[in-house]
């Protein structure tokens, strides 16, 4: 269940969402947040087990604090992801899956990253990208919509779309729409 | 003696010294010179690799850590050795964890664990002292650990025999706008000068424009 949304902009990325959760028919929230900020630089949208998911971010964020205080310049949104592949890839190689896609979208000192990472620990590097139940249909704007040299302002409107659109035909995406933009630094 | 205050006394001398590691450093003062110099663009570490007996062939005294990473030392040769596995070990923990190079200070400060652990504990502390110079997003460092773990930054060093003429050498002739062969003329006229006779040294070099360690075989006069 879930629509979430990433689209990497020339002066930035945005991430979107919709705002329901599911227990199988049943809306167990209608507010609830899919959306983690790691820091003003990266931020994560989350399809799935929200648990595994919220569990691998808070890890993200604690090593990002760490390692830039020890080498003094702060992780890039590739290593930070790269961390996330990671855990996944020993979870599923374990038999202990985190049941969790996530999108990490960021800027630093290379511009502005939009990587998508699912359970096997792939992760790869896109310029729009969806996940969760209601993604076949944000994919339809998307595909529709994007196109290169995007402001940020632009991918914004077109990510709040493809996750409206998402959740007037997913009976698992609905109430609502989170946006979080993240311009490159100085833009 | 109780067996109490022996023990204790393999940690700390009457003076409040840790004796081993005090005789460690002194084992490395007994070793071929190592030096190490840093300029705002690049910084090189030279050794020299002892002389020379007619059917030997000198032993690698420079060593390449990762791409953007090179490391020298003074002492114990195979202590040596064991830390430069340890720093390529290191290097490469830091690229699958993070897919990136790592930086100078992570690294340095991983050989400092490692030197260090060998002096909590009832074992012989390693009798080594390493230059390390290397290149990130920061720009170029340079480092020298000792056994101790202390590790200190800064713009030249010299370990091993004569390490303390040598740095007295450095200070006086270091400038910053020294080109590269200025600078491997200046090691070598030190080494010369330290060690008394023509040397063999081989040295390395990281510069800011490649990012790259670049070993070099031997430093002729």
């Amino acid at each position: 269940m879930t629509t979430i949304v990433g689209v990497r902009a020339v002066d930035g990325v945005v991430l979107a969402s919709d705002r329901r959760a599911s227990k199988g028919f049943f809306i167990s929230s209608k507010t609830t947040k899919k959306i983690l900020k790691v820091d003003e630089t990266l931020a994560v949208a989350i399809a799935g087990l929200l648990s595994d998911a919220e569990y691998l971010v808070n890890v993200v964020r604690a090593e990002r604090n760490l390692i830039s205080l020890r080498r003094g310049f702060p992780m890039t949104v590739a290593e930070s992801a790269k961390l996330i592949s990671n855990l996944a890839y020993r979870g599923i190689k374990n038999y202990i899956p985190y049941f969790a896609e996530l999108i990490i979208a960021g800027v630093d000192d290379e511009g502005a990253h939009v990587l998508s990472s699912d359970m096997s620990g792939s992760i790869i590097s896109e310029e729009y990208t969806s996940s969760g139940s209601g993604s076949p249909i944000a994919y339809g704007v998307l595909e529709g919509l994007y196109h290169e040299g995007l402001t940020l302002d632009e991918a914004r409107v077109i990510a709040v779309k493809a996750v409206e659109a998402a959740m007037q035909r997913d009976p698992g995406s609905g109430n609502g729409v989170d946006v979080h933009a993240i311009p490159v630094r100085g833009g | 003696m109780t067996a109490d205050q022996y023990r204790f006394q393999v940690f700390y001398g009457p003076e409040g010294r840790m004796t081993l590691v005090d005789r460690a450093l002194e084992a490395v003062s007994k070793g071929a010179i190592s030096l190490g110099l840093r300029f705002p663009n690049y910084a090189v570490v030279a050794s020299m690799a002892r002389p020379v007996r007619k059917l030997i062939q000198p032993g690698e005294k420079v060593f390449e850590v990762d791409e953007h990473l090179g490391v020298t030392g003074s002492g114990y040769i195979s202590d040596l050795y064991k830390l430069v596995d340890q720093m390529r070990l290191e290097a490469q923990r830091h690229r699958l964890t993070y897919g990136t190079p790592i930086d100078v200070g992570s690294l340095v400060e991983a050989v400092s664990q490692y030197l260090h652990s060998y002096t909590i504990y009832p074992v012989r502390p390693q009798g080594v002292s390493v230059i390390i110079a290397g290149v990130d997003k920061m720009g170029v460092h340079l480092y020298q650990v000792d056994p101790s773990g202390t590790a200190f930054r800064g713009l030249g060093f010299a370990v091993g025999m004569g390490a303390e003429e040598a740095i007295q050498q450095l200070e006086s002739s270091y400038s910053e706008d020294m080109k590269l062969e200025e600078a491997l003329s200046l090691i070598h006229e030190v080494v010369k000068k330290v060690g008394g006779v023509e040397p063999l040294i081989q040295y390395g070099y990281v510069d800011l424009e490649d990012k790259r360690f670049k070993m070099k075989k031997y430093l002729e006069g």
